[in-house]
């Protein structure tokens, strides 16, 4: 019995999620859920953060996770960090501004980044918007 | 991009005005600086945090395009669209871009089927962004006589039908595919309810183009509502195999395989869906509900219309209704249907297992009760399960079945004529509707 190939169109997300540790203040901030990444360039990104994690000119440890898995189960940052199993990326925040009690939007200069994760990062937000691009044209032509 | 198209794109951004409803500075700044470079003049930009904030804005200035982020303080971002849609209708001079992180393919292919230009997946860079946004003004700028025609028609189409015709009329003969113009000429008569000319229309598309999603769609639509299973099975086969199929779409799409005896295909819903990951709760539904489509109809064919029925595809049948058992989430009904169906084949352990599925997810739901009281009715004498659907019905579960089986019962136990009258009375105070039932219910016992 050959099966016919179907795909159905589920609601999965495909996202990176992330949480950071604050050097200047030392404060962690494990809420995956409240990170969203809005934008992304060579030098510098933006996020929203939830609102007391942070402020201008703190140091922050960005750590980018290909799936939620680890971060569901995490219950406090480790001490060790090479257990997460996560890109890093270094920065300072240049500006902070407050969207609303819960939220701020942070842009961070990055400071330390490995080159060949960030531009293949970058390269993989560009394909996202390719592919769903792809989609889209499909249904219009 | 040559100096011809950056000279049209200049040409046409001429006094085109843009709003963008974004909360974050980063959004706000990305678009504006996307906009200048694009060659617009700070001074034709809006801005709006909220969904209250930018229909001021429509109100006073009817900017052309639109920017929106999907997710607003306020609301959906839809009301902002049937605004825009309302006072540029026009969509060779207007346009409407939704920035989302939602990529998933059920978000994706929902907003491919509206009238957004196009979607902008978060987080951007400063090319995603541009590149989405040249690819919707760039065939706006020197677009065809073909295209002109078919938005003047689109245009038209809500409040001047005849226009809109004429207009698609000389569309027709400008194009040697004109799949668009048949399809706008099928929504205008699927408006006024001409399903006949709909459908004729919505052929004539798929003849140009056999893969165009929106009359793939709603000629299937058509085939449904006049009930022809066979051409509604024909279409929806040309559509699962091109498009990812919407969660919504899968009840009428097993209804119409298992109509037309193509049991496999509900296998490959059910397959699709073991392959993934993590399937929402909407998803497990509608599969679960294909499935007790599916085994229903055989069921059905062997048990009630005595058809020669495979016994592994009988065996299969029993298999998919107890996987739905175990994939239902939360639809009550669904379990309810499974039970149903399988008290007409007396496959008594299966009933068990399916009734035992549906209490432990739903202890107190009042349809999983009855079904108790169902399955009860296929195990126990009928003394016991008379005295079982009475209890039921004294503690308030006032349903069809539990009357049925009372009704039966009595009769069958020979009770005097005052008490199965008394029933019948009980069971049409409460349902009037089901009196015919009921009666047959009744001489069905007594022969």
């Amino acid at each position: 019995m050959t099966l016919k190939k179907i795909t159905l169109a589920t609601k999965k997300l495909s996202k990176s999620y992330m949480i950071f540790t604050n050097s200047t203040s030392q404060q962690d901030c494990i809420e995956y859920r409240d990170i969203k990444f809005i934008y992304a360039d060579e030098m510098e990104f933006t996020l929203l953060v939830p609102i007391k994690s942070c402020a201008e000119g703190h140091h922050i440890n960005l750590y980018i996770f290909d799936d939620n898995k680890q971060l569901k189960k995490l219950k406090k940052m480790p001490n060790d960090k090479s257990t997460l199993k996560c890109h890093v990326i270094n920065g300072n925040i240049s500006h902070l501004e407050k969207i609303d009690d819960e939220l701020a939007e942070v842009t961070i200069q990055i400071t330390d980044k490995v080159n060949e994760f960030w531009d293949s990062y970058i390269s993989k937000i560009e394909e996202r918007q390719d592919k769903v691009s792809e989609i889209f044209e499909r249904y219009r032509t | 991009m040559d100096a011809k198209a950056q000279q049209l794109i200049k040409q046409y951004m001429k006094n085109k005005t843009f709003l963008a409803v974004e909360s974050t500075v980063a959004g706000k700044t990305a678009i504006e600086q996307m906009l200048k470079k694009t060659a617009i003049a700070r001074k034709n930009i809006q801005f709006a945090k909220n969904i209250e904030m930018a229909l001021e804005i429509m109100k006073e200035l009817k900017p052309n395009y639109i920017f929106t982020n999907e997710k607003l303080e306020d609301g959906n971002y839809k009301e902002l669209l049937e605004e825009h849609l309302k006072q540029q209708p026009n969509r060779l001079e207007a346009g409407f871009i939704l920035l989302s992180e939602n990529d998933s393919l059920d978000a994706v292919s929902k907003v491919a089927q509206s009238e957004i230009d196009c979607l902008v997946m978060l987080p951007f860079t400063v090319t995603s962004l541009q590149s989405e946004f040249l690819k919707v003004i760039l065939p706006k700028t020197d677009p065809s006589d073909y295209m002109k025609l078919l938005e003047s028609a689109r245009e038209h189409m809500r409040f001047d039908v005849d226009k809109a015709f004429d207009f698609l009329k000389k569309a027709f003969k400008l194009d040697k595919k004109p799949y668009e113009a048949y399809y706008l000429e099928g929504l205008i008569h699927l408006k006024s309810k001409s399903l006949e000319q709909a459908k004729s229309s919505f052929e004539r598309s798929l003849k140009f183009h056999p893969k165009f999603y929106g009359s793939l769609k709603e000629l299937f639509n058509i085939h449904m509502i006049q009930k022809d299973r066979h051409k509604a099975y024909n279409v929806s086969s040309k559509m699962t195999e091109e498009f990812p199929v919407n969660p919504e779409m899968i009840p009428d799409l097993s209804w119409v395989s298992v109509a037309c005896a193509k049991y496999d295909d509900i296998l490959s819903y059910h397959t699709a869906f073991k392959d993934l990951e993590e399937p929402d709760n909407d998803l497990k539904n509608y599969i679960a509900a294909s499935l007790t489509v599916y085994g229903k109809k055989i069921i059905k064919d062997k048990f009630e219309e005595n058809a020669e029925v495979d016994p592994d595809l009988l065996k299969r049948a029993y298999k998919m209704m107890e996987e739905a058992s175990i994939i239902c989430e939360d639809k009550p009904l669904v379990f309810a249907s499974l039970i149903q169906a399988l008290k007409v084949s007396q496959n008594t352990e299966l009933m068990d297992n399916i009734l035992k599925r549906a209490q432990n997810k739903f202890p107190k739901n009042k349809n999983i009760k009855v079904l108790e009281v169902i399955v009860n009715d296929e195990q126990l004498k009928p003394a016991e399960s008379l005295k079982v659907a009475q209890d039921a019905l004294k503690s308030g579960l006032d349903s069809p079945e539990i009357h049925e089986i009372i009704l039966k019962r009595a009769v069958e136990l020979g009770l005097p004529d005052r008490v199965i009258e008394d029933s019948m009375d009980q069971a049409t105070k409460s349902f009037p509707k089901l009196k015919s039932i009921f009666e047959g219910v009744i001489s069905a016992a007594k022969s």
